[in-house]
């Protein structure tokens, strides 16, 4: 019943993605190298950037929830879980470092021919299935039953939290407009076309609003990588895919304006096919047009053996981290963390942890 | 911009291919091997790097050190 209306859905991310696509191309907007940077060069330049994007997200996200102008908040639902968030969370930092780009910057650096992210896109597509095979035994675990369920702050504590966020808000706003005072905006960059990574994340913020004002979801790309394996392992092995329980059952129901839609990693055309899948199609096209308007695109050479390793293990890592924790850096960083989501703040803790870890190995790895 | 008071000698860097943070580090590994004759200037280093980032990490890590760098790009 609801057919036309999912291909509407499949343009509104499509569209969105062909957005954010070109800024992170152009401004070459890598969380996972933000993160490492600082442990590793101690180089906190492009951290204002990312803190940008968060904060603009939670100002936006809380004038929609003040002045109720959201559907039900769909975040919090589904499997959240702290143990296997935090874990996840680490897991996903040590796997973003070791893969140089986390979920985001993998696509736009495939769209632009470099094949380093076609090895790291393989193994996030690999971790996946992998997740599929240890689900029922990571969700049977004792101490993941224990902790179940997602604590928004800002439902649980509306009052408090609320006042505590627009305090925060307005302290960062007079930060950012000091910085600006100061230039530190700017960073000076050699590439053509190339856009300031500031306007970058007002974009990211801008287009998780659109995503959050219509969904009650904020942006995510993840899940769509367990279709795409889910898919490539149906024509291997159709029999082995229909008992697997992840790929079975649906992770959680999205209800927008009464309207049910079961979603998960599974190779069901279901409703992350459309709004997922129609982003991480706008992503690639968006960051491959502008690659060939810039003469940029060309495939770019295979990277040395221990690289490449690293960055297959690194992607599949990212990818069990983030199906442990049911989203992953896009989703909890510029999402659930301006949702005020405990659990996201938790995957982020663990993102920092586990990208600190990576910037201690990394170095080894390449420079032996 | 070198002018030919002396013959210099190119050191190629060929790190087509890789990406971060791999291009950063290599280039300051070969920035520290050759900082002698890189700072009297009897070599200058060449890098190549397909990674687009790069071109604003290298530069900028190595004009904190006290190089003078140009960024050229090459098409095809």
């Amino acid at each position: 019943m609801v057919q036309t209306g999912l291909w509407s859905w499949l343009f509104f991310y499509f569209g969105l993605g062909l957005v954010v696509g070109t800024v992170l191309y152009r401004s070459d907007f890598c969380m996972a190298g933000i993160l490492r940077d600082i442990f590793l060069f101690r180089d906190y330049e492009r951290l204002r950037h990312l803190l940008l994007a968060v904060v603009l997200t939670l100002l936006f996200f809380m004038l929609l929830r003040t002045f109720e102008l959201v559907p039900a908040n769909n975040f919090s639902a589904g499997d959240k879980n702290f143990l296997l968030g935090s874990v996840g969370g680490i897991m996903f930092g040590l796997g973003m470092v070791l893969a140089g780009g986390c979920v985001f910057g993998t696509l736009y650096r495939m769209a632009g021919g470099n094949l380093t992210y076609w090895i790291v896109c393989s193994g996030i597509i690999a971790g996946s299935l992998l997740y599929a095979e240890l689900h029922p035994w990571l969700r049977s675990v004792a101490g993941n039953q224990l902790w179940q369920g997602d604590v928004n702050l800002f439902e649980r504590w509306p009052e408090v939290v609320g006042g505590i966020s627009w305090v925060l808000i307005g302290i960062l706003l007079v930060v950012f407009l000091y910085w600006r005072r100061q230039g530190k905006w700017t960073v000076i960059a050699a590439p053509s076309g190339y856009i300031q990574p500031w306007l970058t994340a007002v974009v990211l913020a801008v287009a998780n609003l659109l995503a959050y004002a219509r969904s009650g979801l904020p942006m995510s790309v993840s899940t769509m990588f367990a279709k795409l394996g889910a898919w490539l392992e149906v024509m291997l092995v159709p029999e082995h895919v229909a008992k697997l329980d992840y790929f079975r059952r649906p992770s959680f129901v999205v209800e927008i304006d009464s309207t049910l839609f079961p979603v998960g990693g599974g190779p069901q055309l279901d409703f992350y096919t459309y709004t997922e899948g129609g982003l991480m199609l706008g992503i690639l096209l968006g960051a491959f047009l502008n690659a060939l308007w810039l003469k940029e695109f060309r495939f770019s050479g295979w990277p040395p053996r221990r690289q490449a390793v690293s960055a297959l293990v690194g992607g599949a890592l990212m990818a069990l981290g983030a199906r442990m924790a049911n989203g992953c850096n896009i989703k909890h960083l510029l999402g659930g963390v301006p949702l005020l989501s405990l659990h996201s703040m938790l995957f982020v803790c663990g993102m920092l942890l586990g990208a600190w870890i990576g910037a201690q190995i990394l170095p080894r790895i390449i420079l032996r | 911009m070198m002018d030919s008071r002396e013959i210099v000698e190119v050191l190629d860097l060929n790190i087509l291919g890789q990406v971060c943070p791999a291009c950063l580090l290599v280039a300051l590994n070969a920035l520290n091997d050759h900082e002698e004759s890189l700072r009297s200037g009897t070599k200058r280093l060449v890098v190549r790097t397909d990674h687009r980032d790069s071109t604003r990490t290298i530069p900028k890590a190595a004009r904190k050190m006290g190089y003078e760098v140009e960024v050229k790009k090459i098409a095809g």
